[in-house]
């Protein structure tokens, strides 16, 4: 067991003790405590990359969001950008998701999910005990988790979400799939849920929200002061452990001294970017280049602002129908819980709320639903005279679109359309 | 039928009943003409020229905390008479009464307009929603929800939910021309009050999510009534899942037929 997952095992060891930046502190201690669970036998529960991890975090069950698992890779890339060069990796074997189609899975599937059976079948990333998915966002999550089911042998949990959250009955529903949850993980843990311990877990969770959501409403200044996206994957990896709240409060005291000190992202902004789309993940670089040579900055991506709402702890009932509603907001899988008419919405209020100046969206192959949307966003967006791009790449595999070509495409729609 | 008849009803009876109740109720009568709903506030109402970014510690009172209770709908008519022009009802606290708090609230918007119909409720309803337009409130960046903070600057000037109320009012004139009466309905009292009118948005909803072409049956599937199937151009993707739907109860059927 100690020979498998190096790459991390490696990454862990040189960054454990860094503590700029902060988002780095947290993913680091997330894979330190990953790898602690396997080392020690205990178990570990896949939390879809939609799904907050607070329920579990409150049973001492370690989250492991599988999704996620490469950015510990990514942060390191992004802290130390002089490590990997992207463009070297659009022409470079990528054997974690060849490995899966050569498995069976069709390249046409979304990378995120592609990656998940790859990394299994090649030992790059931990199997679960339990897994736990909700029917959102997509068909791909929905087909790469029976498959993980059925490789590892790990029981699934599938929340079923209803598509309208119009009737009072169908809240009632989603909560009782939340209360299923809890029994759930009961069951494959060995461990009972405490409820005062889930109040503890909540209430640091709230603290995380408040701050969180501060942080991204401190980017809808204009001018930008610090480039953005606001983004906090801690939800998935450490939410509700002290260490997640934080990371997250350093990040806005970080970002208030900034605005404090009359410092911007850039020193001339022409252009503000709603990016309401995941960003082109393994280019962690590209929204401080389009600031750099374009001015052109990013105060809102898909991600960086959910439906951050805090939890009423008062009573058990009340934390879990709280939680319960939370879990409707996340990225992603408000979007693709329901009709498109939600995303598009989402994305003409970010446009408002972020003062944006146009919108840009990139499309992963995989993701079907969200580019079967982008013909009704670019309509309303010709209607409503705001200037939108949406172009080809990949979030997780640059040997799809390289950077060169992303950037050669944004490149073109900044210095044309949005020179005008 | 006029729109949202019932909706109009029950806020109606809900006020009442609040009365019957004993609640503090202060009802204010403002001039509707355009230029005086915003003459004599105490804060700029329109495009703010700088950030309008509120943060907690220059909070002087926050409106509709999630975990709190939070509320807010828009119900319009095409029948004048059933909108009290200019009104501001507020149940419960005032701003200036509480400093600190974090106040359950409810917001309701009532709209008329003779010429407006159904097809304008989504651009009036997306309208309450509209950030950055009242110096010293702020709505936080959380889609479909009205959670507001107000700041000590504009409390000390004076900020009232008349403030709050006249300025929504000119803003929603502002927008949208077929308007012409506004009142609004604003509950700070309990949770539970704000709780019991969100009953009434979920029927609110319900009736706007009806707008959106499909309209929930009682068997739990969804006809779409709006549009004719001729023209609208979901009619392809509508007719394969109508086919769906037909090999699976059949498939169903089967099924029971066997076990039995």
């Amino acid at each position: 067991m100690e020979e498998k997952y190096q790459a991390h095992r490696l990454l862990y060891e040189l960054l454990k003790d860094v503590q700029e930046p902060p988002e780095l502190r947290s993913i680091v201690d997330w894979t330190g405590r990953v790898l602690r669970a396997v080392d020690q036998g205990q178990p570990i529960v896949y939390n879809e990359f939609t799904f907050w991890c607070d329920s579990m975090i409150a049973m001492d069950i370690q989250p492991l969001s599988p999704e996620v698992w490469p950015a510990m890779l990514l942060a390191a890339v992004a802290a130390f950008p002089e490590m990997v060069d992207p463009n070297a990796l659009a022409s470079a074997d990528n054997p974690i998701l060849d490995t899966a189609v050569e498995a069976g899975i069709p390249p046409e599937l979304c990378t995120a999910g592609r990656g998940i059976v790859g990394g299994l079948l090649t030992d790059f990333l931990p199997p679960p005990s339990m897994t736990v998915v909700p029917s959102y966002p997509c068909d791909n999550t929905r087909a790469i988790y029976q498959t993980v089911a059925n490789l590892t042998g790990a029981p699934i949990y599938w929340l079923d979400c209803p598509y309208w959250m119009d009737e009072p009955e169908a809240m009632d529903y989603w909560v009782s799939q939340y209360k299923g949850l809890i029994s759930f993980l009961e069951e494959h843990s060995g461990k009972k849920m405490d409820y005062d311990r889930l109040k503890e877990v909540v209430e640091e969770s709230n603290r995380f929200v408040d701050y969180w959501l501060e942080g991204s409403e401190l980017l809808r200044m204009k001018p930008l002061p610090q480039n953005g996206p606001f983004l906090a994957t801690e939800v998935l990896l450490n939410l509700g452990l002290p260490i997640a709240t934080e990371v997250v409060k350093a990040r806005l005291d970080a970002l208030k001294e900034r605005i404090a000190r009359g410092e911007t992202a850039v020193p001339e902004e022409k252009v503000r970017v709603v990016w309401n789309y995941l960003p082109v993940l393994w280019d962690p670089g590209l929204f401080d280049w389009m600031a750099q040579e374009f001015g052109a900055v990013t105060p809102v991506a898909m991600g960086s602002w959910e439906h951050h709402e805090p939890v009423d702890t008062s009573t058990p009932e009340s934390i879990i129908r709280g939680m319960a509603r939370r879990a409707l907001g996340a990225h992603m899988g408000r979007h693709g819980a329901s009709s498109s008419d939600v995303w598009i919405e989402d994305t003409l209020h970010a446009f408002e709320q972020w003062q944006g100046d146009c919108i840009i969206v990139n499309g992963a192959l995989g993701c079907k639903w969200v580019r079967g949307s982008y013909g009704y966003l670019r309509d309303i967006c010709r209607q409503r005279g705001i200037p939108v791009m949406m172009f080809d790449a990949d979030i997780a595999d640059p040997r799809v679109v390289s950077q060169e070509e992303v950037h050669a495409r944004i490149g073109e729609f900044l210095d044309t359309v949005m020179a005008r | 039928m006029k729109a949202y008849e019932i909706h109009l009803a029950k806020i109606r009876e809900y006020i009442a009943e609040k009365k019957r109740q004993g609640r503090q109720i202060r009802e204010i009568d403002c001039d509707t003409e355009d230029e005086k709903l915003v003459y004599g506030l105490p804060v700029h109402v329109g495009p703010q020229g700088k950030s309008n970014i509120i943060l907690k510690e220059d909070t002087f009172v926050e409106l509709g905390n999630p975990s709190v209770a939070s509320c807010a709908f828009v119900i319009w008519s095409d029948d004048l008479s059933c909108v009290e022009d200019g009104r501001v009802t507020l149940i419960g606290d005032d701003i200036q009464e509480s400093e600190g708090k974090s106040l359950p609230f409810g917001q309701v918007i009532i709209v008329g307009g003779s010429e407006l119909k159904e097809e304008h409720y989504l651009d009036l309803e997306r309208t309450q929603y509209t950030s950055d337009q009242i110096e010293g409130y702020m709505l936080r960046s959380v889609p479909r929800r009205v959670w507001s903070r107000v700041s000590n600057e504009a409390a000390c000037k004076g900020f009232s939910f008349e403030t709050l109320g006249r300025a929504l009012m000119s803003i929603f004139r502002g927008k949208h021309p077929l308007v012409q009466a506004t009142e609004i309905v604003f509950v700070t009292s309990s949770k539970e009050d704000v709780n019991q009118l969100d009953g009434i948005a979920a029927d609110v909803r319900k009736f706007s999510g009806e707008l959106r072409k499909l309209v929930r049956q009682d068997d739990g599937t969804y006809e779409c009534t709006e549009y004719s199937c001729e023209t609208c151009d979901e009619k392809a993707v509508c007719d394969e899942i109508r086919e769906w739907i037909i090999l699976r109860r059949k498939k169903a059927a089967g099924t029971k037929e066997k076990t039995r």
